[in-house]
C-alpha cells in the first residue's frame, strides 16, 4: 500500500483495472510452469514487473526499471529519509509499509495475518499433541503392519529365549539331582563306613563282666549277629565298629582295631529294634553265651538311639575302582 | 505494519485460547497453513512490486486456502489422499520460494 502511496494514487485505479488477474498470485501461478526449468523465476521476477503491469500502467512500470538503475545509484537515498523517490529500494517500500495506517488493506491484511498466526499455532499444538491421530488411514496401515511384524519378530524372540532358559534351567536340575543324589550317596556310605554319627531306633545292650569272662569270640559272635539282623551303625562304647573291624584279647578287657576297651561294655546298635533283640537272644545265640560266661547283660530296645563314635576309612592301598563301563 | 500486529496477535490468541483443531479440519489445516503462507508471501512480493491491492489478497488468501484443502480432500476421497498433499505442498513450497526470492531480489539486489 505503501506502493500505493509512494507511486501514487494513480496505481490506486491501476489494480482494479489490470491485476482482476491477481498480482499477488497471478505471480506465482506464471511462475510455476518455469520454475521446472529452474533458473527461469531467477531472471522472472526483475522481467515481469517491467513486462506485467506495464503495458496496463506506465506510472507502475516506472518503478519497477528503477530497480535494475538504481542498484548502484540506491544507496545514497537510502542513507537518507528520503522516501520521495519513488520507493526506488525495496528497503524504503518495506519501511513505508511499516508506517502503521489504518486503511481498508492494513486491517484486512491483518485480520489474514491473524487468522494464520492463529492456525499455524493451532496446527503446532495440534501436531505436538497428537502422535497417530493425525495420520492417513495408509499410513496407520503401514504402521500397524510395521507394528505387527515388530510384535511378531519379539514373539519369536520370547519364544527362543524361553526355550534357552528352559534348557539352562533343565540343565540345572539335572545337575542339582545329581548332586543331590551324590549327596544322599555320601550320608549313605559316611553312615556305612562310620565317617559320620548317626541316631536312630536300635537297641542298647549293656553288659557287665565282673569276671572278666567275656571275650573276642563273644564280641564278634555278637557282632556277626546283630550284622545279620540288619544292624547299620554299631558302637561299642567308644569305638565304631565297621566292616573293617576286628577284636583281640586285651589286658584287663579287649582290643577292638587296635585300642583297649574295658568292661562294662556299653553297645549302641541302630536298625531294627525288634529284630535285634529277638536274634540276640536267640536260644543258644549271642546273649545266651555270654550269660553262660558269668556276665551280665542287658538289652533296652529304644526308639532313639545315637552312635556318635566315628571312624575315619583308611583309603584302599590296593584297591582302585573299575572303571564304570557303560551298558 | 498492522499485518505484522496481526500475525503476533493471531499467534498470542492461539496461545491463550489454545484451541483444539476438530477432527474433520485435521487433515487440512496443515495445507491450508501452507497455501496461507504462500498467500502472504505473494502479498509481500506484491506489495514490494508496488501492485499490491487488498480485494486480491483477500481473494487469493482465500481460494488458496479453500483449493488446498479441496484438493486434499478430493485426494482422501480418492486415496491418494498422502500423494496429493505432498504435491501441494511442494507446489505450494516451490512458489513460496520463488516468491521469497524476488523479495529477496527487491530487497538485497541480489
Amino acid at each position: 500500500m505503501s506502493a500505493r502511496d509512494a507511486g501514487g494514487d494513480a496505481a490506486s485505479p491501476a489494480p482494479e483495472t489490470v491485476t482482476p488477474d491477481e498480482p499477488a498470485v497471478e505471480r506465482g501461478p506464471r511462475a510455476e510452469p518455469e520454475t521446472s526449468t529452474g533458473a527461469q523465476p531467477v531472471t522472472g521476477p526483475d522481467a515481469r514487473p517491467a513486462s506485467g503491469p506495464a503495458p496496463a500502467d506506465p506510472l507502475l512500470a516506472d518503478p519497477a526499471p528503477a530497480e535494475p538503475v538504481a542498484a548502484p545509484v540506491g544507496p545514497s537515498p537510502d542513507h537518507d529519509e528520503e522516501p520521495a523517490p519513488a520507493g526506488s529500494g525495496g528497503w524504503t517500500t518495506l519501511r513505508g509499509l511499516m508506517r502503521p495506517r489504518a486503511t481498508r488493506s492494513q486491517v484486512l491484511t491483518a485480520l489474514l495475518c491473524a487468522l494464520l498466526g492463529f492456525a499455524v499455532v493451532a496446527q503446532l499444538r495440534q501436531t505436538r499433541d497428537d502422535g497417530l491421530a493425525s495420520l492417513r488411514q495408509s499410513e496407520l496401515v503401514g504402521i500397524l503392519d510395521q507394528t505387527t511384524r515388530q510384535g511378531d519378530d519379539l514373539q519369536r524372540e520370547i519364544a527362543e529365549l524361553e526355550r534357552t532358559r528352559a534348557e539352562l534351567e533343565s540343565g540345572t536340575d539335572s545337575r542339582q539331582a545329581a548332586l543331590d543324589a551324590a549327596t544322599r550317596s555320601a550320608e549313605m556310605q559316611g553312615i556305612l563306613t562310620g565317617r559320620l554319627p548317626a541316631v536312630g531306633p536300635g537297641i542298647t545292650v549293656y553288659l557287665t563282666d565282673p569276671t572278666a569272662a567275656i571275650g573276642y569270640e563273644h564280641m564278634v559272635n555278637m557282632l556277626e549277629e546283630l550284622r545279620n539282623a540288619g544292624a547299620e551303625a554299631v558302637q561299642l562304647n567308644d569305638r565304631r565298629l565297621t566292616a573293617s573291624s576286628y577284636f583281640a584279647p586285651g589286658d584287663g578287657g579287649l582290643v577292638v582295631d587296635g585300642a583297649l576297651v574295658r568292661p562294662p561294655y556299653q553297645w549302641a546298635v541302630i536298625g531294627s529294634p525288634q529284630t535285634m533283640a529277638t536274634a540276640l537272644d536267640m536260644h543258644g545265640g549271642a546273649l545266651a553265651m555270654i550269660r553262660n560266661s558269668g556276665a551280665k547283660a542287658v538289652v533296652t530296645m529304644e526308639d532313639r538311639v545315637e552312635v556318635t563314635a566315628t571312624r575315619e576309612p583308611a583309603a584302599p592301598q590296593f584297591a582302585t575302582p573299575l572303571p564304570a563301563q557303560t551298558s | 505494519m498492522i499485518a505484522v500486529i496481526g500475525l503476533v496477535v493471531g499467534v498470542v490468541a492461539g496461545l491463550l485460547v489454545q484451541p483444539v483443531v476438530p477432527l474433520f479440519l485435521q487433515p487440512y489445516l496443515p495445507i491450508a497453513v501452507v497455501a496461507a503462507l504462500d498467500a502472504l508471501f505473494g502479498g509481500l512480493r506484491a506489495m514490494l512490486d508496488g501492485i499490491f491491492d487488498d480485494r486480491v489478497f483477500l481473494v487469493s488468501f482465500l481460494s488458496n486456502v479453500v483449493v488446498a484443502a479441496l484438493i486434499v480432500f478430493l485426494g482422501d476421497q480418492l486415496g491418494v489422499g498422502a500423494q496429493l498433499s505432498t504435491g501441494v505442498v511442494v507446489v505450494l513450497g516451490i512458489r513460496i520460494f520463488s516468491n521469497a526470492a524476488s523479495i529477496r531480489r527487491h530487497l538485497f539486489k541480489a
